[in-house]
């Protein structure tokens, strides 16, 4: 968390923190063995606000900023990534919902999103790849009563529990988002992923053939940097899974003895898990930094390209380090080490990898890039 | 519709507090919270005003620093607080902290109820509910682990060690329960925005200072090590070996 959050900041980061800590603990190692999506954690989300942290309280939200969604994130990430990333996406569809000017759109979903009673997903990435939008092969057509949608997403989160699916396509104009719900006609889900980690969060491919959409769900592509924060997430995501790797890793090391003395009391050791620390107090303050500049409408988007392509990275090392203090127990399921460092990897991917996100804060600079 | 007030504590949180290597206990970093025990007592507010229907008030006694005590209590289902504070909270004990919250009891009209928790999460003294019965001239049963209001009365079960007793009680009436008594549920976000809305009384605990000198006071604060006895047990045989097992955990008075 920021070291500077308001008093009402600290209170909505201790009632998430009391949830994550008092009921997370116990399914997320059980979410991690099944794969199944946890319809109950969604459900009380769903009654403590958090799937609605960041709409618009006219909505039915709770109105909370950009700094709000990012503490949840992280206290989500201490214990379940999985669960995180499931928000992640809602919230990510949701965005283009609420970042667009279709109010009619607004009207109508907003208010079942944050009430958590529909599944939001965004299926945005393209089989051709997520950030090579020239060669995505869905595309969306005008027709007289409205638009017609072919092609195939991938890895959408959420894909096989979700109501309400936010679909990005191209268009004769260029790129826009389609709002199109369960049921509809031609919408299918199809190939499910079993992931190395992240498990629990449906992702999956959504093929749309010949999907018609009403004229009013289509939505202009949201230019708002507050529809960039779904990296961001990621980033808050992993701050939150490395502190627990290393909290974690401070606790065995305060109590597992070497010559009658606890480990951490070597300096080798006591120096590697410090560069840790660190590391994380580092992705704190780049994080909060950046968030706390965009809920001042001072964005640095360049920022959130750079934050996505350290701090997962810095989560990856973070665990490695952690898990190899640990020695043979860390390197047990049931220290639950191997299961963030799993999850890591997806911190790595999801959102964009670490390459791509570079890339694009690269060209924020106004470097040049081939992309 | 008598009127329902829950006692709660401001405490320091333990996972924040620092124990030096000279067992000095440093607590410069410790954040406030709720003591974890005053959380259940909330809730059985709560349940209570459901049979009651009257208002639900918190009631609490801290420094000037534990104003944010007040959002994160009436967010937890109180309709309103009363907030004893000021400069004497720093050094009080038992008995001032009995008094205090008295003073801010007597802001409050018809009250039936007052539950405290089944001890601070602190110093889990476990003195408040007796002491506040005995000020205010009214009855007290300690270790609720069950409670339900039957025609106007207070139906409770005491929980021992060996035993359970259940009393028919009049109100008004002090109570402490057991965290069994009723879970502490996580509040909904929309709870805490809205909390701040919510009204307080505020009571100067300096001016009723002059009727409110400690009567014990804390000389010192130290933590304390666990170290190992670093007793290897060796024998003939495992059957020796468990022999001597059992004559060292009884010579450290184990059985």
């Amino acid at each position: 968390m920021s070291h500077f959050l308001t008093e009402e900041q600290t209170l909505l980061r201790n009632v998430i923190r009391e949830f994550a800590q008092n009921e997370l603990p116990a399914r997320a190692a059980e979410i991690d063995k099944t794969s199944e999506f946890p319809m109950d954690l969604w459900k009380r989300c769903a009654e403590l606000g958090l799937t609605g942290v960041t709409i618009a309280e006219e909505y039915g939200g709770l109105g909370g900023d950009v700094t709000t969604e990012m503490f949840m994130m992280e206290e989500l990430g201490k214990v379940s990534p999985s669960l995180g990333l499931i928000l992640d996406g809602h919230l990510l569809a949701v965005g283009a919902i609420q970042y667009s000017d279709n109010e009619d759109m607004k009207k109508k979903y907003l208010p079942l999103a944050a009430s958590g009673e529909k599944i939001f997903a965004i299926s945005a990435t393209d089989p051709a790849g997520a950030s090579n939008v020239p060669e995505w092969t869905m595309f969306g057509a005008e027709v007289e009563d409205g638009w017609v949608l072919n092609g195939n997403k991938i890895f959408c989160t959420n894909s096989h529990v979700a109501d309400v699916y936010v679909c990005m396509s191209l268009t004769a104009t260029g790129l826009s988002n389609f709002v199109i719900e369960k049921g509809t006609p031609g919408l299918l889900t199809g190939f499910f992923e079993h992931k190395v980690g992240m498990r629990g969060v449906n992702s999956g491919s959504v093929t749309y053939q010949n999907v018609k959409v009403p004229k009013n769900h289509m939505m202009n592509y949201p230019m708002t940097p507050l529809y960039n924060v779904a990296i961001l997430d990621m980033c808050s995501i992993a701050l939150g899974a490395a502190e627990t790797a290393h909290a974690k890793t401070v606790e065995y090391l305060s109590s597992r003895t070497r010559g009658g003395d606890p480990m951490l009391s070597r300096g080798s050791v006591s120096y590697k898990l410090l560069k840790v620390l660190m590391q994380i107090e580092m992705a704190r303050d780049f994080i909060f930094t950046t968030v706390k500049l965009l809920d001042e409408g001072r964005p640095q988007v360049a920022f959130h390209g750079m934050a996505k392509a350290f701090i997962p990275e810095m989560l990856v090392g973070a665990i490695t380090n952690c898990i190899e203090l640990h020695g043979a127990v860390g390197y047990s399921e049931d220290t639950g080490l191997t299961r963030l460092w799993r999850d890591a990897m997806g911190c790595l991917i999801a959102d964009g990898s670490a390459t791509v996100c570079a890339t694009q804060a690269a060209q924020m600079l106004g470097w040049p890039t081939k992309d | 519709m008598p009127n329902i007030a829950v006692c709660y504590k401001w405490v320091a949180d333990e996972a924040d507090i620092i124990v030096n290597a000279d067992l000095s206990v440093n607590m410069d970093r410790a954040t406030g919270k709720i003591s974890d025990y005053d959380k259940n007592a909330i809730e059985a507010g709560v349940q209570l005003k459901k049979a009651l229907l009257g208002t639900l008030y918190g009631v609490t006694f801290s420094a000037d620093s534990g104003r944010p005590s007040l959002k994160d209590a009436l967010s937890r289902g109180l309709d309103a607080a009363v907030w004893v504070h000021g400069t004497l909270a720093a050094d009080a004990d038992e008995y001032v902290t009995c008094r205090a919250i008295a003073a801010g009891l007597a802001k409050l009209e018809d009250v039936g109820v007052i539950v405290c928790g089944d001890g601070s999460s602190d110093n889990y003294a476990r003195q408040l509910p007796s002491r506040l019965g005995a000020a205010l001239d009214i009855p007290v049963i300690t270790a609720v682990s069950h409670f339900a209001i039957e025609d106007g009365k207070l139906l409770v079960t005491r929980k021992l060690e060996d035993d359970e007793e259940v009393y028919l009680v009049d109100l008004p009436v002090v109570i402490s329960v057991l965290p069994e008594a009723c879970a502490a549920p996580v509040p909904g976000l929309k709870s805490v925005m809205a909390a701040g809305k919510k009204p307080v009384i505020e009571v100067d605990a300096d001016a009723i200072a002059d009727r409110l000198e400690a009567k014990s006071k804390a000389v010192s604060i130290k933590g304390y090590e666990m170290k190992r006895k670093n007793i290897r047990l060796t024998g003939e045989s495992e059957e020796d070996i468990v022999e001597q097992l059992f004559l060292a955990l009884d010579k450290e008075g184990v059985f």
